[in-house]
């Protein structure tokens, strides 16, 4: 059953942020989002975490309608994010970061476990008891995705994950995420600028243009797809 | 637990103090337990859970009167200390609506709390007393024996502060610990799961009812009321900058932080200025901001490593 955002709308004042978009992430695929700039790809990201509620259209998870519900709940019932700009817990360690997420969400049976898993599987391990205030880009971004691993999601969004590494990190990020994807059967979203990125990790790729879905489908025929390339061109090619 | 020790040291230190010292000195230390009280309470919603508040005179202020009025209808001095924190407590349910304000509202709206509660105090006279205040509240006493002294006083300040220090490293190590400290990241507190309201409403009421302890104290020991007193803005600063300059989000640093500030001020800094010796505080508030952003408690873990635990 998948995470279902259907028909959405959301305006702040005056300004149309997303305008009927449907979009489908089904457990076990990876799925891309991508736009040029403030086209609501990260908006959309946010109805589905439930950060921002939408003026029409319904979310629904496993076929249950999830619009109502907060950020906490819905990380409690397995939707995990990250944030585009890491926002690490100040004062806190590496490791205890991710334990929040591991005891909180209520997912784990063996919280400090699963924290411990997560940090390891994205190279964090040695520098557990590390206050996060320490940590340089790199290593935030993966923090980011540690503690969403930690709480063990059954969907997680990924907003911009890549941004900020250099071309080398980028690719063995983006690797560790498809081995991640692929063992822990998570349906993935992946918000990115980075068009390479995306159309080598996911299956399936909806692109977002002024609030409107503009194309979806599988990479290879995204890439070719004359209204995207004037999309991102501004039709100038 | 890193700071299990420092915390053990300084109550065994505090406990023979008082036996070696004069009146005065006494009644200096109690005002220091009281104010530390304060900051420990003001820390766990500012510190912990990143709720800075400007108003926390209104907890103090609604704890005094709390206690100083029931004491004064006949109620039990110590029944009248826990019952005025209790009134304290429910105080926070009043400000429970400011915790959905962010940054500087939150701050702000906390320090209209307090000016109304002094307004209202001033106004509600056949309760209060008014401005004129509430005289001859009667001191705390046990078995017939009265405890209007310093040194009883001094050792049920201790124990008070004793307890607040407990409910507070609770609140910092127990099972929530880890959630208070998400809230200062909101949005990634929620998608963590962490009850971010649920959360913020308990370092409300645990704050605000310590908050109102000291209060209660304050009055059945001093005895004497009044609103502009009861609930003067230095019972809002002085546990903020105490917290900053202890180290906020540890336990022991507020402590640290008040003995040091209201103990170097009253025995060092007024011997050399006696008026206007609160241009110091401020210029030790931008110092600490500026070059110990951790506190001098977080400045000495640093500069003993050692007493990090490993995990």
């Amino acid at each position: 059953m998948p995470l279902y955002a259907q028909n959405i709308k959301v305006s702040f004042g005056g300004l149309l942020a997303l305008q009927g978009v449907t979009l489908e992430v089904k457990i076990g695929y990876r799925v891309g989002l991508i736009g040029p700039n403030g086209a609501g790809k990260t908006t959309l990201f946010s109805v589905l975490s439930g950060h921002i509620r939408p003026q029409e259209g319904e979310v629904l998870l496993d076929g249950h309608r999830i619009t109502h519900l907060s950020p906490e709940t819905r990380a409690r019932l397995g939707v995990g994010r990250t944030f585009q700009i890491p926002r690490p817990f100040p004062g806190l360690t590496v490791y205890e970061n991710a334990l929040v997420f591991a005891r909180f969400t209520g997912r784990a049976p063996n919280p400090e476990k699963s924290a411990q898993k997560a940090l390891e599987v994205l190279d964090l391990l040695k520098i557990a008891d590390v206050p996060v205030e320490q940590l340089n880009v790199s290593q935030l971004k993966r923090l980011e995705l540690a503690r969403a691993l930690a709480a063990e999601p059954r969907y997680l969004l990924l907003d911009e994950v890549f941004a900020g590494l250099n071309p080398r990190e980028k690719a063995e990020l983006a690797e560790q995420v498809e081995i991640l994807a692929k063992e822990r059967n998570l349906g993935l979203l992946v918000v990115e600028h980075d068009l390479k990125t995306v159309f080598r990790l996911t299956q399936w790729v909806y692109v977002l243009s002024f609030g409107s879905l503009i194309a979806e489908g599988p990479p290879e025929a995204i890439a070719q797809d004359p209204k995207v390339i004037e999309a991102y061109t501004g039709g100038v090619i | 637990m890193k700071e299990r020790l420092p915390i053990l040291i300084l109550f065994a230190g505090l406990s023979f103090l008082p036996l070696f010292l004069d009146d005065y000195l006494r009644h200096l230390l109690i005002t220091a337990l009281v104010l530390a009280l304060l900051a420990l309470s003001w820390n766990i919603l500012g510190g912990f859970a990143g709720q800075i508040s400007f108003g926390h005179a209104a907890f103090f202020g609604l704890g005094a009167y709390g206690a100083g009025i029931l004491a004064k209808n006949g109620f039990n001095p110590w029944l009248a200390l826990f019952l005025g924190s209790g009134i304290a407590l429910l105080g926070g349910a009043i400000a429970l609506p400011t915790l959905r304000l962010r940054g500087p509202y939150f701050a702000l709206a906390m320090l209209a709390y307090a000016e109304v509660l002094r307004t209202l105090a001033i106004l509600a006279e056949n309760l209060t007393g008014g401005a004129a205040g509430l005289f001859n509240i009667p001191a705390l006493h046990l078995a017939g024996i009265d405890l209007s002294a310093k040194l009883p006083n001094f050792y049920i300040a201790l124990v008070l502060l004793v307890l607040g220090t407990s409910v507070t490293f609770y609140l910092r190590y127990g099972p929530l610990g880890l959630g208070l400290a998400a809230l200062h990241e909101e949005e990634a507190a929620q998608a963590g799961g962490v009850p971010v309201f649920r959360l913020k409403a308990l370092a409300l009421f645990a704050s605000a009812g310590l908050a109102g302890l000291a209060g209660a104290f304050q009055a059945l020991y001093i005895r004497f009321l009044e609103p502009p007193y009861a609930f003067s803005p230095e019972w809002s600063i002085y546990p903020l900058v105490a917290a900053l300059l202890g180290g906020k989000g540890t336990v022991v640093g507020p402590i640290l932080g008040t003995f040091g500030l209201y103990l170097g001020a009253e025995l060092v800094v007024k011997q050399f200025l006696e008026r206007g010796y609160h241009i110091l505080t401020g210029l030790l508030v931008v110092l600490v901001i500026l070059f110990l952003r951790r506190g001098l408690f977080g400045f000495l873990e640093d500069r003993y490593a050692t007493l990090r635990p490993k995990h």
